[in-house]
């Protein structure tokens, strides 16, 4: 059994009548690029607020290291780098003097690597944060929450603020960078190519309720994308236990299963149907399917 | 909704339509009082109840005209930038709001003319023109300063003071007044510095829509002179302490000095130079000045309160939540920084005093109450000089108490709470004003009977202080708690030297049978250092950071 970094279970959050989390339930295993997905107002933010300790649980448990981010704030959050969806930077802060108010909170701040990424940033120390631009300051808090080598970096929606190049380049070697040492990334994005080229858990959360959560390589074998054709339109969609989405029209339909190996070739004959293919659904295809499911 | 205009009138209603209700319920509530009262003594001035529900009335209408939304990196109140993309003119933009403020405050003032008018000190067409050159001058200076964030506060409360001036100058005598002081000319002189204050109004909000022109934001570059004049911080910090405080320090700690020191220099050595002559004037403006700190500290302390000093939204940033630090620490730094401000602003007020009365103040008046006193404690120079420390030193600790008091309210995140701590505040200074609190203390010694109950009040408030703070206080780190204690008991000591003090002048000039003022000194003394309320605010910040 792997360690756990961050243990969630039956964490529910109600904003007056909308429940933004539902009884969700997730481990994050040590080492791990955990990828947390779903559409806006999923609860996402949410559950990583309560990961920090930003939001105190209404009903379940929350652990980070075995403690509660609540009660436990200076321990947890002295072992946790967040760079949050909108880095809220004091603007009238220098880019050295963010560094070396940071620092102070940090014993682990190392400064060779702190330099090392402001160069790679091209972040001017002197420059008043308030005149950098959006994507600048999103590179500021990612350096601000790294340079002390947290034991987990918790990134929400990095890429809403980071240009498309320093997405791919400098946040994907941060992210390898961590888990090279044994640390632990979790980071929530909309962009699922990112997420599938990057992380090796994935959780996905839809209206505040967990579908699923898995090691990335076991989602993608699980679910499979099956196409059918039909000598004669079907009057109603193909019914499949297994499906999450069936698409299609006339004689042509697409099957989503999320059911482990299926014999593809038996369920088209007990539908009357011809085989087209039978492949792994892409990321894309799962996230849709579970949303629209 | 075919029309922009009603568009926007629609919007301030929807938002504002209970606020609305609550200020028509007090009008009408005011209105069978005064007509009560009058029944009961026709012809006198409109009662003390019926003035203080007219004034938080005309608050309230206030407070729906703050037209504006929080916005920006700092989240300070600015015109709302959503309208902008509106297909309307900036003209239209401006003038809707304004216009919609005139006008119900011009209404309010009809339903309250009858009764506000009757003591005659300003005729109503006076008024009338004073307060919609105020709704002018209030939306001009939220939207034109909102770079000054929460000291606008400050700056409102100055215009609110010279509006009312000016209504009551026709009132001083000589009688009649010299053509400077007629109504007219005031009136006229105050409508066009509100067409004046509604142009820079309008040109401001045109500038912000069209991304401004070189001279848009030269109020901004000022203050933006004044950051890149403040020293970087080079070096190291020692610990996480030391670096929020630090953060607290340059975010808020400096505004109080900065406030006192501006008060000092335009208001207080202009006069005390055009008045160096006089004794009395001397005395009156040594006075001020040592009020000064503690007068500025209860608007600053409302920002200060809060988790953001220049911001309007009283959430934990989280920038500042998610810092390895304990919610205690983060209040033992507020109080910290507090503490430093109190002291910094008193060194000002000490500096300009040594070279003001070193240099050319009159000192007949000091001299005669400095000789008194001298006199009174036993012909003894140090007693004298201990009163004058005893004096800088309470006065620190007010103003200090000023800064941390409401900390319990504003770090809570609970705008109902956070604004009822601050409307209890406003309205006890209005009342102070309405029912003239300067005749508190003749009243309550004109039969000391009346003395009893106010000492009954105040033990019980004593006792619920204690009560309150143990509740409080039982789940902080005895190390904060045996630190704050510490300085508890030098203030409160400070306050009950202070009090013995004077009451060993005074009482040489009161009844002999006021023995119970006495204790109110000594009650009102253990009253004067909060303990109670600091001790709830790490947990009010907990509730808060933490989404409770």
């Amino acid at each position: 059994m792997p360690e756990t970094v961050a243990a969630v279970s039956h964490l529910t959050r109600s904003f007056g009548a909308k429940k933004a989390l539902n009884e969700v339930s997730l481990s994050v295993p040590k080492g791990a690029v955990f990828g947390l997905v779903g559409e806006n107002g999923a609860g996402k933010s949410t559950l990583i607020k309560h990961l920090l300790g930003l939001w105190r649980a209404e009903t379940g448990s929350v652990r980070v290291f075995g403690l509660d981010p609540v009660s436990d704030t200076v321990a947890v959050l002295g072992r946790i780098g967040y760079l949050s969806e909108e880095p809220d930077l004091p603007g009238w802060m220098r880019v050295g003097e963010l560094l070396r108010y940071t620092q102070a909170f940090y014993p682990r701040w190392d400064t060779a690597y702190a330099e090392q990424l402001r160069d790679r940033f091209a972040l001017d120390p002197e420059a008043r944060i308030k005149s950098l631009s959006k994507g600048q300051r999103a590179r500021l808090g990612l350096l601000a929450a790294e340079a002390h080598r947290p034991d987990l970096l918790i990134l929400d929606e990095p890429s809403s603020g980071l240009d498309p190049i320093v997405r791919r380049d400098i946040l994907e070697a941060i992210i390898r960078s961590v888990t090279d040492e044994g640390r632990t990334v979790l980071f929530s994005s909309h962009l699922l190519d990112e997420v599938d080229r990057v992380s090796d858990h994935l959780a996905m959360l839809h209206r505040g309720t967990l579908r699923f959560c898995a090691p990335l390589e076991d989602i993608k074998a699980r679910h499979r994308r099956i196409s059918l054709h039909f000598e004669r339109p079907p009057a109603e969609p193909p019914n499949v236990s297994a499906a999450i989405r069936v698409d299609g029209a006339g004689r042509e339909w697409t099957v989503i299963c999320d059911a482990g190996r299926i014999h593809a070739a038996a369920l088209a004959q007990h539908l009357g149907a011809t085989l087209v293919e039978d492949t792994a659904a892409s990321l894309d295809e799962i996230f849709v399917a579970h949303a629209a499911h | 909704m075919r029309s922009p205009t009603i568009a926007l009138l629609w919007e301030i209603w929807r938002r504002h339509w209970s606020t609305v209700a609550v200020i028509g319920g007090l009008t009408v509530v005011g209105r069978l009082v005064d007509v009560l009262e009058s029944r009961r003594n026709a012809g006198a001035e409109s009662s003390p109840l019926t003035t203080l529900l007219a004034m938080v009335a005309f608050l309230l209408l206030v407070a729906v005209f703050n037209y504006t939304e929080s916005g920006g990196v700092r989240g300070v109140g600015q015109f709302p930038r959503r309208l902008f993309t509106l297909p309307v003119t900036s003209l239209h933009l401006v003038a809707v709001p304004m216009l919609a403020g005139i006008t119900s405050i011009e209404l309010l003032y009809l339903l309250w003319m009858e009764p506000l008018s009757r003591d005659g000190s300003a005729r109503a067409p006076l008024v009338a023109i004073l307060l919609a050159a105020f709704v002018v001058f209030y939306l001009c200076a939220l939207w034109t300063l909102e770079r000054a964030g929460s000291l606008r506060l400050v700056m409102l409360g100055v215009i609110a003071i010279a509006v009312f001036a000016i209504g009551i100058l026709p009132s001083f005598p000589p009688n009649p007044p010299p053509w400077w002081r007629l109504e007219i000319v005031l009136a006229g002189l105050v409508a066009g510095l509100a067409v004046i204050a509604f142009l820079l109004a309008w040109r401001h909000v045109a500038r912000l829509r069209d991304g401004g022109g070189r001279s848009a934001h030269r109020a901004g570059s000022l203050f933006n002179w004044i950051a890149e004049a403040t020293p970087t911080r080079r070096t190291a910090f020692a610990n996480p302490a030391a670096a929020h405080f630090w953060f607290e320090w340059r975010t808020s700690g400096l505004v109080l000095p900065a406030l006192v020191g501006g008060v000092l220099l335009v208001v207080v050595i202009p006069m005390s130079w055009l008045m160096r002559s006089n004794a009395g004037d001397t005395f009156r403006l040594l006075l001020a000045a040592l009020a000064a700190p503690v007068v500025l500290a209860v608007p600053v302390g409302i920002a200060f309160s809060k988790p953001t000093f220049w911001s309007e939204d009283l959430a934990v940033p989280a920038f500042v939540a998610a810092l390895p630090l304990s919610s205690e620490d983060l209040v033992a730094i507020k109080v910290r920084v507090a503490a430093m401000s109190a002291v910094l602003s008193w060194l000002v007020v000490l500096v300009h005093l040594t070279v003001w009365l070193s240099s050319w103040g009159n000192l007949d008046a000091l001299s005669l109450l400095a000789l008194q006193l001298w006199a009174f404690h036993g012909q003894s120079v140090a007693a004298v000089y201990g009163i004058a420390v005893l004096v800088a030193f309470a006065g620190m600790f007010l103003t200090w108490r000023f800064l941390v008091s409401r900390l319990w309210s504003g770090l809570s995140g609970r705008r109902p709470l956070f604004v009822a701590s601050v409307v209890a505040i406003v309205v006890l200074v209005i009342a102070g004003l309405v029912f003239d609190a300067d005749r508190l203390p003749r009243w309550l010694l004109d039969d000391p009977a009346r003395l009893a109950p106010v000492v009954w009040i105040a033990a019980i408030a004593v006792i619920a202080k204690y009560w309150i703070a143990a509740y409080a206080w039982r789940v902080v780190t005895p190390r904060y708690l045996r630190v704050y204690l510490l300085i508890w008991l030098a203030g409160t000591a400070s306050f009950l030297a202070f009090g013995i003090v004077v009451w060993g002048v005074v009482r040489i000039y009161l009844p002999v049978d006021v023995d119970r003022l006495r204790s109110l000194v000594i009650l009102v003394a253990l009253l004067a250092v909060p303990l109670a309320r600091v001790g709830l605010a790490p947990a009010s910040l907990t509730h808060n950071r933490h989404r409770s």
